[in-house]
């Protein structure tokens, strides 16, 4: 899967959860709660939604404090 | 003391999802009391319920990807209820700003019982509690639905969850009407939802107060005030009330089903013959006299009409003599009385909000529904058989009665008067 198909793929997903701005319209540096409104709390639920469809495990915390 | 009154409705019923289906149903008699496998499979007793249906698409159009993924049945069943309540009273659906002058009281018996069996409990015990997501406590919570339904209206007065046993509903619609009535708000949202899972079931059959008999025959199941009551059909669902100031009501023009004239609650205290599962008389009485005595209107002469809570078991006996206690009434002159737990089985939370949901149709329009299943009335009811409609009766209604009785020997009374 490349790049681009992983994009898609994540777009997809955040989808249901974006309350501001278009999936399509977002770059690499949009930002999940701020820039696009999505509910802090569901933060899990986009990460187990990644981990399940990537086959990843993605740490609990943030690296730069932001998601 | 503000004058309260009813300004929009909204159910979600065994029998009817939407106030014109559940309308149709009760005219009709129609009984939304089904078998159901799964209670079977679960090597329950009783395998007959009342569970509503709400097609897809109706889901489609209330509710965002996001909600659906994260609601369970409590918080759909109340949140359908509210909305259409919301609609039925002529208010704009999402307003953008928080409205501070309207709340709601939204109850629950068990509440989010199908999250906490189906993934809290489960995925906790078997350690992988990261997996859960992240709406369990928001599903699981009693007052997720009142939580779920303030979100979704935008609602700034008072948000809470009541929780009374089988008398929350009728709870929820007097403190909504106190809360007005002191000026507190101009409107609020009554209501109780209930969720249609078997861990409700379960432990209502494990004390064996459900009906043992009626899978040949589901819609014959739920027996109140019968002979051959054999304990209550399990149900779910939600009923949904606008109550409003008598003042705003008027201002914006908004139609008027009814007034909330009179109620009381109490508790017997589980003594004099109380306990956690049966009422003390003397409580009972007392709720019935206090709510009428409020509602400044005489049983008879006014309150044609009363909506027993009569749910197929023991205590249907009991209520009815209670009933003639508490009014001082010979048997002749008690004023027609039916159950909707006929025709929906008891919907516990729900059952309440529903029940009053029926009872403000039937005021509205002029009719009082069949008691289904009851041409072999109990010996000890037989005095007041007269009361019974096995069939729709059409009658100008001036006022209603609603009783309510929980585990808790819990007792709520609500009268409802007519504005014709």
């Amino acid at each position: 899967m490349d790049r681009e198909q992983v994009k898609a793929e994540f777009l997809a997903m955040i989808q249901p959860f974006v309350r501001k701005l278009k999936a399509d319209d977002m770059h690499d540096n949009t930002l999940l709660v701020d820039d696009l409104d999505v509910q802090s709390a569901r933060l899990v639920d986009i990460i187990l939604e990644m981990e399940d469809k990537f086959s990843i495990r993605i740490d609990d915390e943030p690296k730069n404090g932001n998601w | 003391m503000k004058r309260v009154v009813i300004t929009g409705l909204g159910v979600v019923a065994p029998n009817g999802t939407g106030i014109d289906a559940f309308r149709t149903a009760l005219k009709n008699g129609e009984s939304g009391i089904r078998f159901q496998q799964q209670l079977q499979d679960l090597n329950l007793t009783c395998q007959v319920a009342g569970y509503p249906t709400a097609d897809q698409a109706l889901l489609d159009a209330r509710f965002t990807l996001e909600q659906k993924r994260n609601m369970n049945s409590v918080m759909t069943y109340g949140a359908l209820a509210a909305i259409e309540c919301w609609q039925n009273a002529g208010l704009a659906l999402d307003p953008p700003e928080t409205d501070w002058g309207t709340g709601t009281v939204f109850g629950t018996g068990l509440g989010g019982a199908d999250t906490i069996g189906d993934r809290l409990a489960p995925l906790t015990r078997e350690g992988q509690s990261r997996r859960m997501g992240s709406s369990v406590p928001e599903q699981a919570m009693c007052s997720g639905v009142s939580a779920f339904i303030g979100g979704i209206l935008g609602l700034g007065n008072r948000v809470t969850t009541n929780s009374s046993a089988c008398a929350t509903g009728t709870e929820a619609v007097l403190e909504c009407y106190r809360h007005i009535r002191s000026g507190l708000a101009e409107r609020m949202i009554a209501g109780s939802s209930e969720c249609d899972s078997p861990y409700v079931v379960s432990g209502f059959d494990a004390m064996r107060v459900t009906a043992r008999r009626g899978s040949d025959a589901p819609e014959r199941a739920s027996r109140p005030l019968s002979a051959t009551a054999s304990g209550f059909v399990p149900g779910a669902g939600a009923g949904a009330l606008m109550l409003e100031s008598l003042d705003s009501a008027q201002a914006r023009g908004a139609r008027i089903y009814a007034e909330v004239s009179g109620a009381h609650f109490n508790c017997g205290g589980q003594r004099n013959g109380g306990t956690i599962t049966a009422g003390n008389p003397e409580s009972v009485r007392q709720c019935l006299r206090a709510a009428v005595a409020e509602s400044g209107l005489e049983i008879g002469r006014d309150i044609g009409y009363i909506n027993g809570h009569l749910t197929a078991t023991g205590g249907d006996a009991k209520e009815v003599e209670n009933l003639l206690e508490g009014l001082c009434l010979p048997p002749e002159k008690l004023p027609w009385i039916n159950s909707t737990k006929s025709m929906i089985g008891h919907t516990l939370g729900a059952a309440g909000a529903i029940e009053c949901v029926a009872t403000v149709l039937q005021l509205h329009e002029g009719f009082i529904h069949p008691s289904l299943n009851c041409e072999d009335v109990h010996p000890r009811i037989a005095p007041i058989a007269k009361s019974i409609p096995h069939e729709t009766v059409y009658t100008p209604l001036r006022a209603a009665l609603k009783t309510s009785f929980g585990f808790g020997d819990v007792n709520a009374c609500v009268v409802f008067r007519s504005m014709n």
